[in-house]
């Protein structure tokens, strides 16, 4: 097992004070020493579609801003190598960051698969050059923004599933070609939540379509995340482990707001590596008990205190390892 | 509220993206991390910021509308939770004519540009703002064919506003393709009966302009401003026509809170007196590492230096 640190642990779209400098490049040449100052050689990067307003972004987040600021993938992997970041092992795109983008390009969301494979195309071909292994990538936006889209129509929202099946298998065939593993993710909010994983993956052809189980998204959705972990980790190119101590107590995986929900007594959705409710010890036996020699992606998603959760997310996977070497000496 | 010629209105985009209207259990945030993140997280707070300071009303960017609308449902419930709150107006939205320069490009910005127009208007707004072209680098310098288009778009966006009882104002960015040798040409290509110009005192002076002597000559056009200082005037070409402009490589920054630079605030206040500006001014301040401060330090400003001259 690789444990590989996720740049997704800066939510780029929050606030709060120098929420607005996290654009700068400054700030992303001081935070990437910390990942290999805390023992990481191998990171994940989320990238949004590249659109004009965010290409001009001094932070790693699309490819066209990584082209701006240093004229290609090979040069920031340079420049990561400098810093003692080895490569990166993965990139997570997301049909939601995709749709997020449909406001600024106006695209109809007829050609919204068209649009999302280009802009894996386009990932996987910076991938190769960050020699990295692994596409992660979340299928569909959110529910509740497909049931706004399609107000309601059962019938397009299931169209909407299988063209999603459709399109992994597109990315799928182009990842081989590459020598690229595809990974699909499944959110709680997105139509492949929980169980639905099984009817999609039913979908795909498996022979190019991996899934990469996450116990916070697993969790949240209702289902319990050891289970999917016995069930899919012989399958498994990539893991995610994200934490959470959230229970969708008022069903916000269907609204327009699923990530911040808006009501209720449980806001906030994750939490740090080790210090929410997931039972890490227990499914990090089930992947070395199957032999997983893949990437395990680190992701203390949205922390509320980045350089303290990048030491964190160290001390949580050195307790992994220590806790379960204690145990098979026992 | 007192009778004045004149109300400041805060750009919110110093405190990034708000994703909460309002955030219910502060021990959520809290135990565990012992930081301040309950305090920044929701409009509820952000908006009390403001209002608490005295600031009447605020802007918003158009890259905000989404994640207001996920979490208020519509701009009007947002225009009436802020009101709720003690910010009597939302008054402007920030939008951008990436592309602009291009004849082809135009039909989607129209169509973008809908949206946003839409969206301040359910808010009850008076004024987009509008980046007209995209950055320098990569775009510029515009030839004669293109900065026409810029134009034309300008004025197309600036007639679809006044359809929605809104108007549209210039807002160059130092880094834009629109730049410091056209900037002036620019603002003459456009139609004045629909397009006015919001003077972002900061990007112009670091652009190499006479903030004074623009507005002057331009006051006419000048119904909007965004105030803000800096300590770098007329910065060279290569600062401003580089990659990614807008964010200093190595962390300089460009833009402070009224006082904090060098720009002459006292002079412009004099000049807006002379040619008897009324209604709302903004305050930007995209940049500051401390946004209660930098709100606290504007308002202290205002009532001490500015008003004493004019208001």
């Amino acid at each position: 097992m690789k444990a590989v640190a996720s740049f997704g642990i800066v939510n780029p779209d929050t606030s709060g004070p120098g929420a607005f400098l996290r654009a700068a490049k400054w700030y992303w040449d001081d935070l990437t020493d910390m990942f290999p100052a805390a023992g990481f050689s191998s990171i994940m990067i989320p990238m949004v579609p590249n659109t004009e307003n965010v290409s001009r972004n001094g932070a790693p987040i699309c490819t066209a801003s990584i082209k701006t600021r240093f004229g290609t993938p090979e040069k920031y992997l340079q420049y990561l190598n400098d810093k003692g970041v080895e490569n990166i092992e993965a990139i997570t795109i997301s049909a939601q960051s995709q749709f997020n983008s449909l406001f600024e390009t106006g695209l109809p969301i007829e050609k919204f698969f068209d649009a999302f494979y280009e802009h894996a195309e386009d990932t996987v071909e910076a991938l190769q050059q960050f020699k990295g292994s692994t596409l992660l990538v979340s299928p569909t936006p959110g529910i509740g923004f497909l049931n706004q889209t399609f107000q309601g129509d059962e019938a397009k929202i299931q169209k909407f599933f299988d063209d999603a099946a459709e399109c992994m298998n597109r990315i799928g065939e182009n990842c081989k070609k590459n020598d690229i593993n595809l990974a699909i993710r499944n959110e709680y909010w997105t139509l492949m939540r929980g169980a639905e994983i099984n009817d999609f993956l039913k979908k795909v052809d498996t022979n190019l379509v991996s899934y990469a189980p996450d116990p916070a998204h697993l969790h949240i959705a209702g289902v319990n995340p050891v289970e999917y972990f016995k069930t899919y980790a012989k399958q498994a190119k990539a893991v995610c482990f994200t934490d959470t101590k959230f229970v969708d107590e008022l069903d916000v995986y269907k609204t327009i707001s699923p990530e911040f929900p808006q009501d209720g007594r449980l806001q906030r959705v994750y939490y740090d590596l080790g210090y929410g409710d997931m039972d890490f010890e227990k499914i990090y036996g089930i992947l070395k008990d199957t032999d997983f020699d893949g990437p395990v992606i680190l992701d203390s998603k949205y922390s509320l205190d980045i350089p303290k959760a990048i030491l964190r997310m160290r001390t949580f996977w050195n307790n992994l390892e220590k806790n379960h070497a204690a145990k098979e000496v026992k | 509220m007192e009778n004045r010629n004149i109300n400041y209105t805060y750009m919110t985009n110093l405190w990034g993206v708000i994703n909460y209207k309002q955030i219910n259990n502060f021990n959520e945030w809290y135990m565990g991390d012992f930081g301040s993140a309950y305090y920044y997280q929701d409009w509820d707070k952000i908006l009390r910021y403001f209002a608490g300071a005295g600031f009447k009303g605020i802007e918003i960017m158009v890259f905000s509308v989404p994640s207001i609308r996920n979490a208020f449902g519509s701009m009007k419930n947002f225009k009436e939770f802020a009101q709720e709150r003690g910010i009597e107006r939302i008054t402007g939205m920030f939008s951008h004519h990436v592309g602009s320069q291009d004849k082809r490009n135009h039909a989607d910005i129209f169509a973008y540009e809908q949206q946003a127009i839409d969206a301040l208007a359910e808010c009850d707004g008076v004024n987009l703002i509008v980046q007209p072209a995209g950055q320098y680098y990569g775009t510029g310098p515009l030839d004669e064919d293109g900065l026409k288009n810029v134009a034309e778009c300008m004025n197309t966006v600036g007639r679809m506003c006044a359809d929605k009882g809104l108007a549209v104002s210039i807002h160059n960015e130092f880094w834009c393709a629109v730049n410091k040798y056209d900037h002036e040409k620019f603002l003459e290509m456009t139609d004045p009966n629909y397009v006015y110009y919001c003077l972002d005192t900061a990007q112009v002076a670091i652009m190499g302009k006479d903030i004074l002597n623009f507005y002057d000559t331009y006051h006419d056009r000048v119904q909007y401003f965004h105030l803000k200082d800096t300590t770098y005037v007329n910065a060279p070409d290569e600062k401003r026509f580089g990659a990614g402009a807008e964010f200093d490589e190595k962390g300089g920054r460009w833009f402070w809170e009224p006082g904090g630079g060098v720009l002459d605030f006292k002079g412009l206040l004099e000049l807006m007196k002379k040619h008897n500006h009324k209604g709302w001014v903004g305050i930007e301040s995209d940049g500051t590492p401390d946004p209660l401060s930098t709100i606290l330090l504007t308002k202290n400003y205002i009532d001490t230096v500015l008003d004493p001259i004019y208001k």
